[in-house]
């Protein structure tokens, strides 16, 4: 309805910008935003920062007041003028028969042993090349420290020890390079050895990298849930939102109005914080840190804006997605509940960016959250590119665009709105199974992606058999019984039309070989890292166990559990609510993203389309589990055997499947009746009509 | 005809009661300048086809036309013909009286240059000057219910759907909503509301609908239900109908 229709004209203002109007003023005459809003970024998020630093600090300047005994054995004048000079140290000298025992009760907390050649090696300055020669032959002059590492204080005050040393050698590397030539073709190795001593510049505190993109998304989380579940909870639950759908606003203004107060919320926070954050690094006690040998933090402006910069999109999809989940939500209680899952899934996403396999992945960069805190965290490391920024700016921004219009239909929904409930038959009938089926399938992914690592870590083949029997068919079966959903008509099993089978045959090594080289160009783009490499190799190829073992743990248990559970179960319910293009798209992501692997995503992900579409056209299951079995087969053996795969008679063999397949699926006997295909919409109705026949 | 009801159902479930009809098949029709009441004892599905009119309940079937426009087809056509006041609503508790007005008023479309007389207009007629600027979270329910009939007719709208309208109010408040009903009437508004106050149907009303477990028994004025039921006030005839009903 557009709103040139309505009788009464000149409107200044958009209904999107009457409504972010009106929750900004609501927003901020509630004081717990304006503490999650100001209190927190400005105080406490630098807090975290500084307290553990400085404590850390403290307790370590108070340790290293106490005085250092130190023992020295054997001569070396220079060593022991350093060593004098050095804070809190007090130099004894002793003798090689004594010093054990002065260990031993204390009167000496560390002894360094002089060796007799040591100050001919190190004095000794060479001239010529062949002087040059003859030091790189002879051993290198060496010191030897004892100390008792269980005595806290010691080490700690340690560093005054280690600093005289560094100070002896790099005088007496200094010496020495005054006594050379310049010129001399050694002369330029020595210098580029003394450079490499001094600190690396991007050897920045380590702490900061890693810790601070966390503190990011957990800010932005923080501060724009609680706005997202007032706004939208709040107003369900006080019965205001059924007044504000009754006003003739489009849906769409309504939830932009209310993300982009949010937003709003989100960003001043965000700003606010990490201006907060760089003043406490930049001025703060934080900047001297730990040990002393390293830089101090040093981060311009324009870092900061960059890091500004690349949270907008954050700030924006985070935004969505609180508002998001609060749509989901009838109650304060029930959008708490949210609250914890929604953080485990945002820091989920956010170490992703922590995994130095996956920091250079272009793919990484397209996932919300994880680009982000990569970026950050590239930025902080002084290795972020403008490329890396503008991807993650388009992909989070679209990410947000799609939340926002999905959180949009979820506004009216009669279930959240009133409270109403859908009967058990209807929900069967309709396959509403959305809260349900968003429930089980993440407690199924957690499992599998905690448990089924864990155990593959203690026996690769039992790992296979207990996740397939007890993580992806146990549950598969207990949602059904739980639906109480009729279990044939569910998952389809139904004798198939024979040329479903015929196809599903042929179509195994074809497949497989399409596998591979989608893989050979991926690589190209996404170079496998060699551990997960490794990994799968352990896992189609567990050593030590016959191939048929193999087969019947790695292709056959698959073959009927996971497609019980993702052409079954999954394709038995959301058929009825989507569309057969959606569904069979649908059912193929998920199966690619259960892979757990940015690098099987593409091959799954298509390969189950494909077994969704067999089953979705031949009304059964049974042509989708020929399939798969099949497939996962041929490619065990081919590994096994080593075959290589994009050999000519490979590729050949794979056309010659397609093209039987094609056959067999374009002929269509006339006795038989038009088999549910991809153009009847709603499919359940013609799955009742095949099984009348 | 301003509204026309035809056939409405609609389907609720819980644990305990299964699947049930909270409205089953509610025709009826009203025009402008017209005043329909719909009596009935709680429970009997008033709420419930009032918030189908609204649009914020979706009929499982039947239809129902607001001013031309149909709810399902066209709901933002039914929005701004509509002024809709239900009884389990509230307020924005963080704004004041004058802010929620102004923001509905925006929100409707009402002429931004008359929106403020308006608004003044209304403060007078329901007599809330006095807590005009205070926080709704500070009004007591019966400044709360003024508060929530002005906003539902602030874009002064030709049909009100207003679910019991005085409940909560005072003797002098409810008084004054009476006259402000029967003065809507006169500009030739159509005014369909709900109760379960008899006397408060028998005064206002120019026909009055009797709804019993989501269906509607008997509709006409209250000269044509004493005939049809041979009984002289509005509980009698209340009682005779649904007794009768139940009882086939
Ligand atoms: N969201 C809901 N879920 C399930 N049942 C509901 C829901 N809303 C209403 N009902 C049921 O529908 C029936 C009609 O309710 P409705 O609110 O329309 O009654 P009413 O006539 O407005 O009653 P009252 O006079 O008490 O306001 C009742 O039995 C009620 O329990
Ligand atoms: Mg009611």
């Amino acid at each position: 309805m557009s709103s040139s229709a309505s009788p009464y004209n000149g409107k200044p203002k958009s209904k999107t910008t009457i409504v972010l109007l009106k929750e900004l003023k609501e927003v901020l005459r509630d004081y717990r935003t304006l503490i999650m809003m100001i209190i927190l970024p400005t105080l406490f998020y630098p807090a975290m920062l500084v307290f553990p630093a400085t404590f850390a600090k403290q307790s370590i300047a108070k340790l290293g007041q106490s005085n250092v005994n130190v023992g020295v054995v054997g001569q070396c004048e220079p060593l022991v003028n350093q060593l004098k000079v050095g804070e809190h140290l007090k130099v004894v000298q002793l003798s090689e028969t004594d010093y054990a025992d002065k260990l031993k009760s204390n009167d000496v907390d560390v002894a360094i042993l002089i060796p007799p050649d040591f100050n001919e090696l190190i004095e000794k300055t060479y001239t010529s090349e062949s002087d040059y020669a003859q030091l790189k032959k002879a051993p290198l002059p060496k010191l030897k420290l004892l100390l008792d590492t269980n005595r806290e204080k010691i080490l700690f005050s340690m560093a005054s020890v280690y600093t005289a040393i560094g100070e002896f050698q790099q005088e007496s590397i200094r010496k020495r390079l005054r006594a050379i030539d310049v010129g001399n073709s050694w002369e330029r190795e020595t210098k580029v050895k003394f450079d490499d001593v001094s600190p690396k510049e991007s050897d920045t505190d380590d702490m900061l990298p890693n810790f601070a993109p966390y503190l990011m998304v957990l800010m932005v989380l923080l501060a724009t849930s609680y706005p997202a579940i007032d706004l939208i909870t709040g107003e369900r639950q006080r019965g205001t939102l059924a007044l504000l759908l009754v006003a003739p606003v489009e849906r769409r203004s309504i939830m932009y109005g209310k993300i982009l107060v949010v937003v709003i919320v989100g960003a001043l926070t965000t700003i606010l914080g990490v201006m907060s954050i760089a003043a406490t690094l930049q001025f703060g006690p934080i900047k001297t840190t730990v040990v002393d040998a390293q830089p101090q933090f040093d981060f311009g402006l324009s870092a900061w804006l960059l890091v500004l910069l690349v949270m907008a999109p954050l700030v924006v999809f985070i935004s969505s997605l609180s508002v998001f989940v609060a749509a989901l939500t009838r109650t304060f209680q029930q959008a708490q509940g949210y609250l914890f899952p929604l953080l485990l899934v945002t820091l989920f996403l956010a170490s992703a960016a922590q995994i130095p396999e996956l920091a250079d992945n272009s793919f990484l960069r397209l996932v919300p959250v994880a680009n982000t805190t990569l970026c950050i965290k590239q930025i902080i490391t002084r290795h972020w590119s403008w490329q890396g920024i503008a991807i993650t700016f388009v992909s989070s921004s679209i990410a947000a665009l799609l939340l926002a219009k999905s959180a949009a239909n979820l506004l009216q929904r009669e279930d959240l709105l009133l409270g109403v409930q859908l009967s058990p038959k209807k929900k069967m009938e309709t396959g509403s199974y959305g809260r349900e089926l968003i429930i089980f399938g993440g407690i199924v992914f957690f499992m599998l992606f905690y448990c089924g690592q864990l155990l593959s870590l203690w026996n690769v083949l039992a790992s296979l058999v207990i996740t397939q029997l007890f993580l992806i068919l146990a549950p598969a079966l207990a949602f059904l019984f739980y639906t109480k959903s009729p279990i044939k008509e569910t998952l389809s099993f139904k004798r198939p039309p024979l040329r479903y089978v015929i196809a599903a045959i042929s179509l195994g090594f074809s497949t497989v070989v399409i596998s591979m080289l989608i893989l050979t160009v991926q690589t190209k783009f996404l170079p496998y890292s060699e551990e997960y490499a490794k990994q799968m190799q352990l896992m189609v190829m567990p050593p030590g166990r016959p191939l048929w073992q193999i087969i019947l743990v790695a292709a056959l248990m698959p073959a009927i559990c996971e497609e019980i559970f993702f052409r079954g179960l999954l394709q038995g319910i959301l058929r009825k609510s989507l569309p057969p293009q959606k569904l069979i798209i649908v059912i193929g992501i998920l199966f690619g993203v259960f892979h757990l692997s940015m690098f099987r995503f593409l091959p799954t992900g298509l390969l189950g389309i494909l077994l969704a579409y067999l089953t979705l056209a031949s009304g059964s299951i049974f042509p989708s589990m020929c399939l798969h079995f099949m497939h996962n087969g041929y490619y065990l053996a081919a590994s096994y055997y080593k075959l290589n795969l994009d050999s000519t008679q490979c590729i050949a063999l794979a056309l010659a499947g397609f093209v039987i397949a094609a056959v067999a699926l374009s002929w269509k006997p006339k006795s038989e009746k038009l088999a549910p295909a991809l153009e009847s919409v709603s499919d359940s109705d013609s799955v009742h009509e095949s099984q009348e026949k | 005809m301003a509204v026309e009801v035809k056939d409405l159902k609609k389907h609720f479930y819980d644990a305990k009661r299964g699947e049930f009809l909270a409205v089953d098949g509610i025709s009826f029709s009203c025009s402008q300048g017209e005043i329909v009441g719909l009596l009935g004892p709680n429970g009997a599905g008033k709420t419930t086809t009032l918030r189908m009119i609204a649009t914020i309940l979706r009929p499982d079937s039947g239809t129902a036309k607001i001013n031309g426009f149909e709810i399902t087809n066209d709901p933002q056509g039914v929005r701004k013909n509509l002024g809709f006041l239900s009884s389990e609503t509230g307020l924005y508790e963080r704004l004041t009286p004058r802010e929620i007005l102004n923001y509905f008023g925006q929100l409707s479309d009402y002429p931004l240059d008359k929106l403020q007389q308006r608004i003044e207009d209304l403060i007078k007629l329901f007599e809330m000057s006095e807590f005009a600027d205070t926080r709704c979270e500070r009004l007591s329910t019966g400044m709360k219910q003024k508060v929530s009939i002005a906003r539902a007719i602030v874009h002064d709208p030709p049909v009100m759907a207003l679910d019991e309208p005085t409940s909560g109010l005072d003797i002098i408040t409810s008084q004054n909503t009476y006259q402000f009903i029967r003065d809507s009437k006169a500009q030739g508004k159509c005014i369909i509301f709900s109760t379960h106050i008899m006397s408060e149907a028998e005064k206002l009303c120019d026909r009055i609908g009797i709804i019993h477990k989501g269906k509607l028994f008997a509709m006409g004025t209250l000269e044509e239900l004493r005939e049809l039921t041979g009984a002289h006030y509005l509980e009698d005839i209340f009682l005779a109908i649904v007794k009768e009903q139940v009882d086939v």
